[in-house]
């Protein structure tokens, strides 16, 4: 009689529950690497894509960034966004608030939508390093049972 | 049929004026569409179809409740095999600007190697 078997389940078993563990160290370290190539999505599209803002010299895709990786229940998230704000004549404006008009347009302004294409664009070159991250970890912790 | 004209095609009928990528006239209500286009489904150095990433966006004035509105251009969408939409709350100079993002897709493509 023939006889048909699998073994191994149980260590991925193991690993699956050891998966829903990852330390924040590795999730933080991952997301931090992905907003950074993010980030550099969003330059690039904008420059490809005419972004600016006509009253300054101070390039709005030079105000990209970050902020740090923040917890949350079932895992975490970062934000790319822009820093601080800018004088045009008596008012300030925020630089995130030129970077909307830019995406979303206004009356007379054509929309130059670059956040959603880099993030569309790009999406699998933002994955990367997080996937190389917590790859690491995995590897490293079944290495050590 | 391409994006323009499925966009025209589907909002038209909500008795709005729809303009392609900007306007500066007088118009107090109206829609601007506008597109991103992607290579999609590549195949022997080829996209075989084309994605678009979509933008209606609805101007109106800041007194006037637009969510009936913005019902009626998301059915339209959908309706029009458009992908379900998205609606982002923004404001212009001159009153409400709502961005509704979808997504439309479709084949044929010829862009050359790409």
């Amino acid at each position: 009689m023939a006889r048909v078997s699998l073994e191994g389940f149980s260590e991925l078993d193991k690993m699956f529950a050891k998966l829903g563990n990852v330390p924040w160290e590795v999730t933080s370290e991952a997301l931090d690497k992905m907003a950074g190539v993010g980030e550099d999505a969003v330059r690039r599209t904008g420059r490809a894509m005419g972004v600016h803002d006509p009253e300054s010299s101070v390039h709005i895709l030079d105000k990209v960034t970050h902020t740090k990786p923040k917890k949350t229940e079932g895992g975490g998230f970062c934000e790319v966004t822009f820093s601080g704000s800018r004088r045009r004549g008596n008012t300030t404006t925020r630089n995130s608030e030129i970077a909307f008009i830019n995406e979303y347009g206004k009356e007379g302004q054509q929309a130059r939508p670059f956040i959603r294409q880099a993030a569309e664009q790009y999406g699998d070159q933002i994955a990367d390093p997080g996937e190389e991250v917590v790859g690491d970890w995995m590897v490293k912790t079944f290495n050590e049972g | 049929m391409s994006c323009d004209s499925a966009l025209q095609a589907a909002l038209k009928p909500l008795g709005l004026p729809v303009f392609p990528n900007k306007y500066s006239g007088p118009e107090l209500e109206y829609l601007v569409t506008n597109h991103t286009t992607l290579g999609a489904a590549h195949g022997g150095d080829l996209a075989q179809a084309a994605r678009y990433l979509v933008q209606v966006h609805y101007y109106l004035p800041d007194k006037k409740n637009p969510n009936e509105m913005l019902a009626q251009i998301c059915r339209a969408l959908a309706a029009a095999d458009f992908s379900c939409p998205d609606i982002v709350p923004g404001h212009s100079d001159h009153g409400q600007h709502w961005a509704i993002e979808c997504e439309y897709c479709d084949g044929g493509v010829d862009y050359g190697a790409c």
